[in-house]
């Protein structure tokens, strides 16, 4: 793979990727590292990419398998959220949200609730993680998700259906008010 | 609806994704069906709560800075050019002799370091804050400033003090010298944006 090639691969699907493994991982600098071998490993075995999937789905696969091999490292216990800028330092979540959205109140009740939720992530396996990730940070539809991660739709929506619902319980358990819609 | 098909429906009447006819046929499931009531709004308030916080939890931004994209071809390009060159007892050498060069480096650098540039994982282009908005409006003209302030990129280092440009359009640079935008995370590329510096 040449460098105008790499660079071009890197533009396309960067940002995509990091928010991934950010909401994967939940740590921002773990989250670039992810990304980074991520990208190296495809630019090593871009000859293996036999254009059967889209790109992305190659490299989200990529970046699965790397993602596995940190959660082993790191013998399962996730890091815990990181709520800083992407570049590493701090900011309250706030930074984070348009400047239409609610204020200090409501986003104090979201930051209360995006850490319970980051905890029950945190507790499912990587298989149950990685097809709610490709189905609520990325949008893909049932069908896409089975063939990114080769699997049935009737395993991606139980995964779903139990990781939901695993939340569901953790809301109730903490006394969290659920969003009105 | 049996419960079993009740229960297999559950995601996406939780997302609002189902037909109204099947719609129906599962709210009138729930209403007779205590259990299924019970799991489906577990599933409901969990989607609900996760989809309030994705925004915290993974936010829609751009993270690609030109100190990131760097690292990676550096990174490459060092995995692909120096095995290539050098044979394994040669690269142990090489790298011993770059570690010792690399410590004069540091030591002869760090004396100057303090007033030299910002640090690499420094983004040379962020999107600005709300505050900077009446700036970025009245040099622009535009009054749709929620769409303005979500495809807002600002520079940092431009020739001219900063530069705007909607997204997917060219450039603004402006002489606003004084200007300092603290900002956040956009991805430039001199080679394809030349206008920016």
């Amino acid at each position: 793979m040449t460098e105008q090639s790499l660079r071009r691969l890197v533009r396309l699907h960067y940002d995509r990727l990091f928010r991934a493994a950010r909401f994967m991982c939940g740590n921002v600098s773990v989250a670039e590292d992810l990304v980074q071998d991520t990208f190296l490993a495809a630019a090593k075995s871009l000859k293996t990419f036999e254009g059967r999937s889209s790109p992305y789905t190659w490299l989200y696969g990529i970046l699965l398998n790397k993602f596995r091999q940190w959660l082993r490292r790191k013998d399962s216990a996730a890091a815990p959220l990181h709520m800083g800028h992407p570049d590493g330092e701090g900011a309250a979540p706030e930074d984070f949200l348009p400047s239409s959205l609610p204020g200090p109140e409501e986003l104090a009740e979201r930051s209360e609730a995006a850490r319970m939720v980051r905890a029950v992530l945190d507790e499912l396996s990587e298989d149950h993680r990685s097809v709610v990730t490709l189905r609520f940070i990325e949008g893909l539809s049932y069908e896409e998700i089975a063939e990114a991660i080769d699997c049935p739709i009737g395993t991606v929506k139980s995964r779903i259906h139990y990781a939901l619902r695993k939340i569901g319980e953790r809301l109730t358990e903490e006394g969290l008010s659920a969003p009105e819609d | 609806m049996d419960c079993a098909e009740c229960k297999s429906w559950m995601i996406e009447a939780a997302e609002g994704d189902l037909a109204e006819e099947r719609a129906a046929s599962f709210r009138s499931h729930l209403a007779s069906c205590e259990s299924c009531r019970t799991a489906f709004d577990l599933v409901e308030r969990g989607a609900g709560i996760l989809r309030e916080t994705i925004p915290l939890l993974a936010p829609r931004e751009t993270y690609l800075t030109r100190a990131r994209m760097d690292q990676i071809l550096a990174a490459r390009s060092g995995e692909t050019k120096i095995f290539r060159l050098f044979s394994y007892r040669q690269f142990v050498s090489a790298a011993a002799a770059a570690a010792i060069l690399i410590s004069a480096a540091f030591i002869a650098g760090g004396l100057a370091s303090m007033r030299s540039a910002p640090p690499d994982e420094t983004p040379i282009a962020r999107v600005a804050p709300a505050e900077y908005l009446p700036i970025v409006l009245a040099a622009t003209g535009r009054e749709d400033p929620g769409h303005a302030l979500g495809h807002m990129a600002v520079v940092k280092g431009a020739r001219t003090s900063w530069a705007w440009r909607p997204q997917g359009e060219r450039p603004v640079s402006m002489d606003s010298p004084g200007v300092v935008v603290p900002v956040q995370h956009a991805f430039y590329d001199p080679a394809e944006s030349p206008y920016w510096w």
